[in-house]
């Protein structure tokens, strides 16, 4: 559905976004992760037709990205990391006017109001929106026209845990219905679980790419961790893998002396500290 | 294809719903219907009822066609400055980029923006001018004049964005913006060479265009505009991607 092959962008002089590569399936949930500043949102921009000064091949949906016509656009859903609504509008007002720009049948504007929790909220004005309230509202806009490809800049940023929640379900819908999303974030617990694989982005490089379960198995090692009583509770800590070698370990194990023991796997974001050297959030 | 033009008709629509809901710019459209019955009608009316202290007539009829002049900038001007407002605010909620990602575009947002109101202020200038004025204008000149003023109606427009970030400042920007047409005034107030003095200002030659119909300053007042037209586009531009 995507592919992506030696980008390169800058917006000065100065190099920014180089030597990108990717590629994505349709029905795919791929993501970008990298800290502040890295990029992410600028190669979105790109893969929009945004921004059509870049060298290299963005194509998307077999159309290179320079080139999208406005049909193209029909099959193409984007939420900005900023919403973008008529202030002075209600929600509702601004559903069906965004959707009047689509020659596509548009879905029921209730049943999205109402997936994201803005069923009472339908006839109020925006600017009488809550933070949280306007990222769900600018999100369905995104739906609205059922696109085939989504772009999804920080969705979850600024929300609940429960409209997060609600909203990630909603992403997973979208991929059951065979729709191909790009979903940007900077939390890698979110992109742990939605996405089936993610690309490492810093200072407009792609510094690693595959699905987080072989990022967190290839580089990340699993650990356990044991407590038990010297005086006071002491804990330690040793690789799964070299559990013999740990003659501690062994010592307590013998005589029945140790007071708890976990195995904890890394997570995204140990994995991310360690393939780019920063940490995110 | 067709549905690109259902899409345009639909930006045009909240376009000018956005005019209607909003009392200022909503009163900005309606300043020309207001020039006009004040200076259409008014102004006979003034000459009729001061004829017995002082001739009226005698003392305004050389300056006609400043009326007449700025009966013509004011639609364009007035309609302008109503799509500076507008756009103003829809960059301000970030609606002019989300334009770029859907079928109707960046561009077919400009042309709901821009050039459909000029196209229609020019349309209302050329019956305007021939309904209202007050000299006899013929219909090669009024057309003419017309299609000046609509360009004079693009120059403000882009000013004012250009200028500007938010439609406090495009208020302000506005009100001095007016300034540019005082080059309406020159040939009729500042005798001799000295009216040169703002030859920078398109509506210097607009005004000298009207008063002897010389084509050499048709020739200056494109010349002239075109280069504001280039010096603001960049900034122009800017504010719209
Ligand atoms: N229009 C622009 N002109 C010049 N530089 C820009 C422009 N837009 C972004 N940049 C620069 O490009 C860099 C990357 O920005 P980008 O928005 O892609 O980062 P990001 O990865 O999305 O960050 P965040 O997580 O904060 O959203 C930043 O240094 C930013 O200053
Ligand atoms: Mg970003």
């Amino acid at each position: 559905m995507i592919k992506v092959s030696d980008l390169s962008f800058s917006y000065t002089e100065e190099k920014f976004i180089q030597d990108i590569n990717f590629e994505v399936e349709k029905g795919e949930i791929f993501g970008f992760l990298g800290p502040s500043g890295a990029g992410k949102s600028t190669l979105q921009k790109i893969l929009t037709g945004l921004l059509r000064n870049y060298e290299g091949n963005s194509v998307v949906d077999g159309v290179e990205s320079k080139y999208y016509k406005r049909n193209f656009y029909e099959n193409i859903g984007v939420d900005f990391e900023f919403p973008s609504l008529y202030e002075k509008l209600t929600g509702r007002e601004n559903l069906k006017f965004f959707g009047s720009l689509y020659s596509k049948k548009l879905r029921n504007i209730d049943e999205m109001l109402k997936m994201v929790g803005l069923q009472n909220d339908g006839e109020k004005k925006v600017c009488d929106y809550s933070k949280g309230m306007k990222s769900r509202l600018n999100f369905i806009k995104a739906l609205l026209h059922n696109p085939e490809i989504l772009f999804l800049d920080e969705p979850t940023s600024g929300l609940d845990p429960n409209n997060s929640r609600d909203m990630k379900n909603i992403i997973l819908e979208e991929k059951a219905k065979g729709k191909t999303i790009i979903l940007t974030t900077h939390n890698m617990v979110d992109a742990a679980e939605l996405c089936d694989r993610v690309a490492f982005i810093v200072d407009g490089r792609i510094k690693a790419l595959d699905s987080p379960h072989n990022l967190i198995m290839s580089k990340g090692a699993v650990k356990i961790k044991y407590s038990y009583y010297d005086g006071i509770e002491k804990t330690r800590e040793c690789l799964l893998k070299k559990t013999s070698e740990d003659y501690k370990l062994k010592e307590l194990i013998e005589k029945n002396q140790i007071l708890s023991i976990h195995s904890s796997e890394p997570t995204l974001s140990d994995i991310f500290m360690e393939v780019t050297g920063r940490v995110l959030q | 294809m067709k549905t690109y033009y259902v899409g345009l008709y639909f930006s045009f629509k909240q376009f000018i719903k956005q005019i209607y809901n909003d009392a200022m710019i909503f009163m900005i459209c309606l300043a020309p219907i207001l020039y006009i019955l004040l200076f259409r009608y008014g102004l006979p009316l003034a000459e009729e009822i001061s004829i017995e202290y002082i001739d009226l007539k005698v003392i305004l009829s050389p300056y006609y066609l400043v009326f007449d002049l700025f009966l013509a900038v004011l639609t364009p001007t007035m309609f302008s400055y109503a799509s500076a407002m507008v756009i103003l605010g829809e960059i301000d909620d970030g609606i002019t980029n989300y334009f770029a990602i859907t079928p109707v575009g960046k561009e077919g947002y400009l042309i709901s923006r821009l050039i459909f109101p000029l196209l229609f202020s020019l349309v209302i200038t050329i019956i305007a001018i021939s309904i209202f004025s007050i000299t006899k204008i013929l219909l090669r000149e009024t057309i003419i004049i017309s299609i000046m003023s609509t360009m004079l109606g693009y120059i403000m427009c882009m000013i004012v964005i250009a200028m500007s970030t938010n439609k406090v400042e495009g208020l302000a920007v506005m009100k001095l913006s007016g300034l540019l047409l005082i080059g309406i005034l020159a040939p009729f107030f500042i005798k001799g060479n000295i009216q040169y003095m703002v030859s920078f200002l398109p509506s210097l030659w607009l005004s000298k265009y009207a008063v002897e119909s010389n084509n050499i300053y048709l020739i200056l007042y494109f010349l002239v505009s075109t280069l504001w037209v280039l010096v603001l586009n960049k900034r122009f531009k800017s504010k719209l991607l």
